[in-house]
């Protein structure tokens, strides 16, 4: 998807109609759109998300949803409120197409229900412009909903995209921006009761009862782990709802006088455990990982002991290396023929000699097993003390990792009792609140384990019950042709799955790849990402120890380093989609697509590396659109974005109103490449305009 | 510049995975997914999995 063009009509303080077009150029392809905070920036972004998705798009910090058409018009037409609409109208094109999307809502009908409104898609094939049924299942198809967040979204709040917890919407996202959600559609539907259920059914009906009844198992097996399914999905929903409510509260606790400082250490230190808690988990994964793999060769030093007495032994008496094995001595006594070139008649001397030795030599297989034993004992040696190095340091990281959690949970406490012993009662109800909606979270995370465990469980059976069936032949011909189909579909199913899996393992290092070196870049440190295969993205550099050895550990980032991870994460991932966009791939579909980048104060709370994000950010992402500030496009930003060559359209907002609503700090005049814009306009009325530069 | 680095293609492991399929098999995947790309934005799979299933009826006999 490509930005090409935005007309906003009477959409909030957007006045009349106004028009952005995007640069949609590959080598220049930032648009720029410059405004003083209160302008409407915000407003600008959400008109996109409404245009796409309706109410439910737009985003938190878009207060008075449910005023979307201009306020002042508003009641001047209060009398003739049909006669009066909002709309947004945004241009598009996606994979060869160019779709023409409006939304518009009128008066009478935001008076009724803002969520309503009205919506057409629109595209042009052969010079001709087609109306498309279904235009919202249209738009979700093309740019789903929950990918949005990563490509429209406000920079000073993209910690609360919740990347570092929701990883359910990162793979999500990846899937969808790589084109992989093709193959992952393809499984639901093969594994759908009308696809895999209607022949099973088929088979149930023509095989014999024994074979029946496992089929009525597997059903049973299979009922069972959807309802786990569908219930851990609640509980995930409810887990989401409730920390949107512990946010509320929060908020409200910071903005208090009593509780301010308290609340924000609060937050600092929730944030520090979710890293520190996460850390934990790669650590007991890697350590699980290694005990599978490795674990054995802990509990072998006694065996690799006596396995070396035993060589020991055998090279004190000559057995090894053997001097002459038992083939070579059959050999001569078969040939008739010794090496001394006697003849080796049987009966004769020399033949009872040789015989003699044969009984006494070793064994050719024996010499074999030995030699192998000794080289394996000696690579056992070395594995079991690179295990037993790793498995120590794993342990003590964790050990570090879990008091530091512990540590910080216990200060966590502290807040709790000091916010929740002051005397405000307004203050004690919302500790109390947020203690009830915490104690209920951790209740539905502790349920969540619980079902993810019955359902690792219960598809272990599934698979054992397959299996068993499978082997269970048919006599019956039409019996075997039902078994067949059901084999392919579960076949088919089995090899896309796998084809699933192998994409998204190999994307990884090349995501990996790109987010190392453009983070590297701007925050000019040798650290490396690394996407772990739940996609955990975590960043981690080499450190020197006190014994002079370099161990890889992970990064604990500022607050500026966080937010460089999460904007390069998402840029590198629209360069990876772009790139997959290009090439033809073994299943003509499952290509990436191009995505817009649409950023309001990108470099909101990174001062330090605004420079680096705005040098290196336009040359990830197929196409940028950055809202921004005068005051954030200072010398650095403004410098890096001209250097890069890339910005091809300029547009800066104006702003009429009376000169009280004029923001603190807010000038009338902007300045853009040394020339003055004049960007303020007193006014008896609230309008903003959009003006080229 | 991504425009300079090379596009990630199909790999060896994943081609290998398609063929480890038998001839059949291969057909029929290729058959579903053609079908699975025109009804990607589809909420409603019905017809696809009539579709779905009359490919495998006709192509396993």
């Amino acid at each position: 998807m490509i930005l090409e063009r935005l007309v906003i009509r009477n959409f909030r303080q957007f006045k009349g109609e106004h028009e952005i077009i995007f640069s949609d150029h590959r080598e220049k392809n930032v648009t720029l759109i410059h405004a003083e905070n209160g302008f409407g920036k915000t407003t600008l972004l959400n008109a996109i998300l409404w245009a796409l998705y309706g109410h439910k798009g737009l985003t938190p910090d878009f207060e008075g949803k449910e005023q979307l058409i201009h306020n002042g018009m508003a009641h001047s037409y209060r009398n003739k409120p049909s006669e009066l609409e909002a709309m947004v109208h945004l241009t598009f094109s996606h994979d060869g197409a160019r779709y023409m999307l409006s939304r518009a809502i009128n008066l009478a009908e935001q008076t009724f229900d803002s969520r309503g409104g009205r919506m057409s898609l629109e595209t042009l094939r052969d010079g001709q412009t087609l109306n498309l049924d279904r235009p919202q299942h249209r738009v979700q198809a093309i740019i789903p909903e929950g990918i949005s967040k990563f490509l429209f979204f406000n920079g000073e709040r993209i910690d609360e995209l919740g990347l570092d917890k929701n990883r359910g919407q990162v793979t999500e996202a990846i899937h969808q921006m790589l084109g992989l959600n093709l193959l992952k559609s393809t499984i639901e539907d093969l594994n759908h009761n009308n696809v895999r259920g209607k022949f099973r059914r088929e088979l149930a009906d023509k095989t014999s009862d024994e074979k029946r009844d496992l089929i009525a198992k597997q059903e049973d097996l299979e009922t069972k782990q959807m309802l786990a399914d569908s219930k851990l999905s609640t509980a995930k929903e409810e887990i989401e709802a409730i920390d949107e409510q512990i946010k509320l509260i929060e908020n409200k606790l910071a903005a208090n006088k009593e509780t301010y400082q308290l609340q924000a250490k609060r937050a600092q230190l929730q944030r520090q455990r979710d890293e520190t808690s996460a850390r934990a988990d790669d650590v007991n994964k890697r350590l699980a990982k290694l005990i599978a793999e490795d674990g054995y060769t802990l509990f072998t030093p006694e065996l690799v002991a006596k396995g070396k007495a035993i060589m020991q032994d055998l090279r004190s008496q000559n057995q090894i290396p053997a001097p002459v094995i038992d083939t070579f001595l059959q050999q001569l006594l078969d040939e008739g023929n010794c090496i001394c070139e006697r003849c080796l008649n049987p009966g004769s001397d020399e033949y009872e000699a040789v015989k003699k030795k044969l009984s006494d030599a070793p064994n050719q297989d024996f010499n074999n097993a030995v030699s192998a034993l000794d080289h394996a004992i000696g690579i056992l040696e070395g594995v079991a003390e690179r295990t037993r190095e790793n498995f120590q340091q794993l342990t003590r990281e964790r050990a570090e990792l879990t008091a530091q959690i512990r540590s910080i949970e216990g200060d966590l406490e502290d807040i709790h009792q000091k916010v929740g012993s002051k005397d405000d009662e307004k203050v004690k109800e919302l500790e109390e609140s947020r203690r009830a909606k915490a104690l209920k979270r951790d209740e539905l995370t502790s349920r969540c384990g619980s079902l993810r465990k019955e359902i690792e469980i219960t598809s272990d059976e599934i698979t054992k019950l397959q299996n068993q069936i499978r082997k269970m032949d048919d006599l019956e011909e039409k019996a075997a042709l039902a078994q067949r189909r059901l084999d392919a579909v579960e076949e088919c199913n089995r090899i896309v799955s796998e084809l699933l899996q192998a994409e998204t393992e190999e994307l990884r290092p090349l995501l990996n790849e790109e987010i190392s070196e453009h983070f590297s870049k701007i925050i000019d440190r040798d650290y490396r990402a690394e996407l772990s295969e739940d996609f955990d993205l975590r960043i981690r550099s080499w450190i020197g120890t006190e014994d002079d050895e370099r161990i890889e550990q992970d990064v604990a980032l500022s607050t500026g380093q966080r937010q460089v991870k999460l904007l390069v994460f998402i840029a590198s991932l629209l360069a990876l989609a772009k790139r997959r966009s290009e090439i033809p791939t073994i299943l003509k579909g499952t290509a990436g697509s191009e995505y817009p980048l649409v950023t309001d104060a990108p470099f909101g709370n990174i001062s330090v590396f605004r420079e680096g994000i705005s040098r290196w950010v336009p040359n990830l992402a197929p196409q940028v659109t950055i809202l921004l500030t005068p005051s954030q496009y200072d010398g650095d930003v403004e410098k890096a974005l001209r250097e890069t060559g890339r910005v091809a359209k300029r547009y800066y907002l104006a702003y009429h109103g009376p000169e009280n609503t004029l923001r603190q700090g807010a000038n009338a005049y902007l300045t853009v490449e040394g020339k003055e814009y004049q960007q303020y306009f007193k006014a008896n009325e609230e309008f903003t305009e959009i003006k080229e530069l | 510049m991504p425009e300079t680095k090379k596009a990630p293609g199909p790999s060896e492991r994943v081609k290998a995975i398609f063929q480890s399929a038998s001839e059949e098999h291969q057909k029929l995947i290729r058959e579903i997914l053609k079908e699975e790309r025109d009804v990607q934005h589809m909420t409603r799979r019905q017809d696809i999995h009539n579709k779905i299933y009359d490919h495998v009826r006709r192509l396993i006999k």
